[in-house]
């Protein structure tokens, strides 16, 4: 499929692309370059007495950091507007019923939308290439900076569409502050994920520290700080199932499969009905939980992962069981968003209800307890199983406390998404959103009183809250098993209630019978 | 051929006075729609026809039911079928900061025609809608009536056999609206179907070959435009009859008032000065009526004509909707 004859992309070119707001453009960007280009080589305070090469090197940092900005940040909110604003304005509809496949559609809007941000990118390379060739940046570190800059944002551009697909009137305002945030957050180093996973950060803004950095080399530096040494990890030695790869190459391979989960998710909804969004199928659902799952297991440090370095006083190492625990809090995030996608509103049951052969009642109620099931199963066996081939001997570790663990975490997540099910058929105006701001306090309470009177690993603090089993061991296990098994049937219980209140939520959007006599009045006469 | 089977749209409303409620905007509706037809859908705001014509193009997925166009179902190969369906919707805006001709190059392009026919098209389409002289300009300077010509433009430009309108009439000029008639009845000519609505009744009565009334999501009538209103004289055990006559008295008034079978009688309003005429209904056999006149006749009456006025597509539809005529 050939990009530059899709009909969307040249659409977004003759509204965006006209030669006047070009040339504004590009003398914008050009009198930018030539002002930062002239602080840095005509002398400054901070940059006086630097040798020329150097000045070259700020020079391209700069400008690269500029030119990343408005690839990841211009773009995503041209994005973010791409689907929404059509949307808003009531020229979708049209879109949606040309011939253009999803596909084409999905790709259009995706490089159409941020055509302009294109353009400024390619404004600000000259002074890159001049600030490369006057410092000594390495051409190939400098190309695949390039290549992971651009591949980067249109992930994270991607993922914008993604937003943009699924916004409602009048909160585009509150999604692009939520991208910023996720940009910010995704761009920062988090200490304690790294920690536990060797695998260096996502954002596309990496592509500066490669530069700066400016060698292939794996090694990490050695800082002294008051007559200590330390070795701080370089940011681009990640660890692949204990085997040293560079994150450049990961990060490729990260963009690429992350970009063949979203681009479909996309294509496979932007011309369907809104109502009726799906952003996969459950299958594709589960695969896409085992795929996070699959990065996260491949790049875990499974080997008694250490804090260290200069903010952590003591090294600590992690039990076996300890390890179940960080690996199950971390999937509590994806079991999330596994969970949302798998939720289904009125409309989508609605159509069941009324289809010549509806879904097994059965498999209604109890929706979505099934994959979640299925997913805690999958993730949480895999997980019990690379322990116990990697584990230490030596260290703590039971079978009992592990599968218990996950049953309750199953259990627990089941019993959460049964409730935001039927708060998502009850009638209301944003239902999903009052089940999850629901949610959100009931935690917040539960976490508050239980952290006032210090209740957080009490076994008894099971029957509301998780945070027992996290820091669960054998002893624990053994004292208070009865207590725990309680909690387990608890939450159990808790799902069956919330199970019968999606039953009541469903009897209501049956067929009624009322419609159809209704109908039968007007006699025959309509043909 | 477009056909709906039992096709049915519940909408959940947000919750008013905090009583949340359900709507039934299409309700088990079937229809059969011949090719060469232009079918009108009237009914008042909220009857339901934007959805039920949404539902028709694929944009809202039924609740239960089938739309099938040209024998593709809808619903299932959206693909195949949209290539059959050119739609304009009731409110819509084009892209402002593109020019007439870019507009129309994107959908041409957009709906896959050979890219060697597409210029050819564009301005065959442009002067068909009579808007040669702003083929250059950009979308934010036309007026009302021009863009709803160019929205009719981008809807027959991939040259669809079916052709549904979503009140392509409302807020146009009455010469604007003069001038979609014609461009709507030359489509027709051309052989293609096409599906309007309107809550103006005028507006199709004029122009249509058949109607579908509806109602609260029912279809309350359906079928040629003819015989829907014959339909509903048969159902009406009265007719309305006009008696023109030189003078109108209170005497004659009184007159007529006491006879058996007539009621509602009235003096019309004038329509040309310097003749006056009663209204009345009327319940019996044509004899029953000759015996009537000759008795005016004979009483003295001055009268003139005798009409039987054929029920307007208006009153039938009054009639049949309860009074929410708009
Ligand atoms: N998106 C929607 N959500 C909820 N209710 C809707 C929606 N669209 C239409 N309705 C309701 O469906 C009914 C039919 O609406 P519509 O098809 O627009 O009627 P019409 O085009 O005949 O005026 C109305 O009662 C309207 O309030
Ligand atoms: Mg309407």
């Amino acid at each position: 499929m050939n990009l530059f004859s899709n009909p969307e992309i040249l659409r977004n070119a003759r509204i965006q692309l006209r030669p006047r707001k070009l040339l504004i453009a590009g003398v914008i960007c050009a009198t930018i370059s030539i002002v930062v280009g002239y602080v840095f080589f005509k002398g400054n305070v901070s940059v006086n007495g630097l040798p020329v090469s150097d000045r070259g090197d700020l020079l391209l940092h700069t400008i690269l950091w500029i030119q990343a900005a408005v690839l990841v940040i211009g773009g995503g909110i041209a994005c973010i507007h791409a689907i929404q604003r059509e949307k808003d304005q009531n020229t979708f509809d049209f879109q949606r019923l040309t011939r253009l496949s999803p596909l084409e559609l999905t790709l259009g809007k995706l490089f159409g939308a941020p055509l302009m941000v294109f353009f400024v990118f390619l404004c600000f390379l000259p002074a890159a290439i001049f600030g490369a060739a006057a410092g000594d940046a390495s051409a190939s570190i400098v190309l695949v900076a390039y290549v992971l800059l651009i591949l980067g944002a249109i992930v994270y551009n991607s993922f914008a569409l993604v937003m943009s697909l699924f916004l409602r009137r009048g909160t585009v305002t509150w999604a692009i502050l939520f991208f910023l945030v996720f940009v910010g957050y995704s761009s920062s180093s988090n200490v304690f994920l790294a920690a536990y996973v060797a695998l260096g950060s996502i954002s596309p803004f990496v592509a500066i520290d490669l530069v700066k950095q400016n060698s292939w080399s794996l090694a990490s530096e050695t800082i002294s700080i008051g007559g200590r040494t330390f070795h701080p990890p370089n940011p681009f030695h990640d660890v692949f199932f204990g085997a040293p790869v560079h994150h450049a190459l990961v990060l490729f391979i990260l963009y690429v499969t992350i970009l063949a989960w979203l681009i479909p998710a996309v294509a496979r909804n932007i011309k369907r009905d809104p109502t009726n969004y799906e952003l996969y199928t459950p299958g594709q659902a589960l695969g896409f939980l085992c795929y996070l799952n699959f990065i996260l297991f491949a790049f875990f440090v499974w080997r008694t992962p250490q804090m260290s370095g200069p903010f952590v006083a003591r090294p600590q190492s992690f039990t076996p069981l300890d390890i179940q625990s960080l690996l199950l809090s971390t999937n509590i995030l994806l079991f999330f968003i596994f969970g949302f996608v798998l939720l289904r509103n009125r409309n989508q049951i609605r159509r069941y209800l009324h289809g010549g052969d509806p879904a097994p009642t059965a498999r209604l109620e109890t929706w979505p307890a099934p994959y979640l099931f299925l997913g805690a199963l999958i993730v949480g066996v895999a997980m019990i199983l690379i322990i116990q081939w990697q584990r230490d001997p030596s260290l703590e570790w039971s079978l009992a406390v592990a599968g218990f663990r996950l049953v309750y975490f199953a259990f627990w997540l089941i019993c959460d998404f049964l409730f935001l099910q039927w708060m998502n058929l009850r009638r209301s105006a944003h239902p999903l959103l009052m089940g999850v701001l629901f949610l959100g306090v009931y935690y917040a309470c539960a976490i508050i009183v239980v952290g006032a009177l210090h209740l957080g690993s009490n076994p008894f603090t099971a029957i509301f809250l998780p945070t027992p089993l996290f820091g669960l061991n054998t002893a624990a296990w053994s004292a208070h098993q009865a207590v725990l098994i309680g909690a387990l049937i608890a939450q159990i219980a808790a799902g069956i209630v919330f199970m019968l209140f999606q039953r009541r939520a469903l009897a209501e959007l049956r067929p009624r019978p009322s419609s159809i006599s209704a109908s039968a009045q007007p006699s025959g006469v309509a043909s | 051929m477009v056909r709906l089977e039992n096709l049915t749209k519940e909408y959940d409303l947000p919750p008013v006075k905090g009583r949340p409620a359900q709507v039934v905007a299409a309700d088990r509706v079937n229809l059969q729609i011949a090719d060469g037809e232009i079918y009108g859908f009237v009914g008042p705001n909220g009857a339901g026809k934007t959805t039920t014509l949404k539902m028709i193009c694929g944009l809202l997925v039924p609740t239960s039911g089938i739309v099938e166009v040209q024998g593709i179902d809808v619903e299932h190969r959206p693909e195949d079928a949209l290539q059959f369906i050119g739609y304009l919707a009731d409110f819509f805006s084009l892209y402002d900061d593109m020019k007439v001709w870019e507009y129309l190059d994107y959908f041409a392009r957009a709906y896959k025609m050979p890219a060697h026919q597409i210029p050819a098209r564009v301005t065959e389409v442009i002067a068909w809608v009579g808007l040669e002289s702003k083929r250059d300009a950009f979308i934010q300077g036309l007026s009302r009536g021009m863009k709803q010509r160019l929205g009719i433009a981008r809807a027959v430009l991939h040259n669809p056999p079916v052709l549904v309108l979503d009140e392509p009439a409302s807020g146009l000029d009455p010469k604007a609206r003069v001038e979609l008639k014609d461009l709507l009845k030359n489509l027709n000519r051309d052989g293609k179907t096409i599906l309007i609505s309107s809550h103006v009744l005028s507006d199709l009565e004029e122009i249509c070959t058949s109607v579908a009334i509806m109602e609260k999501g029912h279809l309350l009538r359906s079928g040629k435009l003819a015989a829907v209103m014959e339909q509903s004289t048969e159902t009406a055990a009265k007719r309305r009859i006009r008696i023109r006559v030189a003078e109108v008295s209170d005497q004659l008034m009184e007159w007529l008032s006491a006879r058996d079978g007539v009621t509602e009688a009235h003096p019309s309003a004038k329509i040309i000065p310097g003749s006056s005429s009663v209204d009345f209904l009327f319940s019996g056999s044509d004899s029953a009526l000759a015996a009537l006149v000759k008795e005016l006749v004979v009483a003295g009456a001055p009268v003139c004509a005798v009409e039987g006025s054929a029920e307007s597509f208006e009153q039938i539809y009054a009639r049949l909707s309860g009074g929410e005529v708009m």
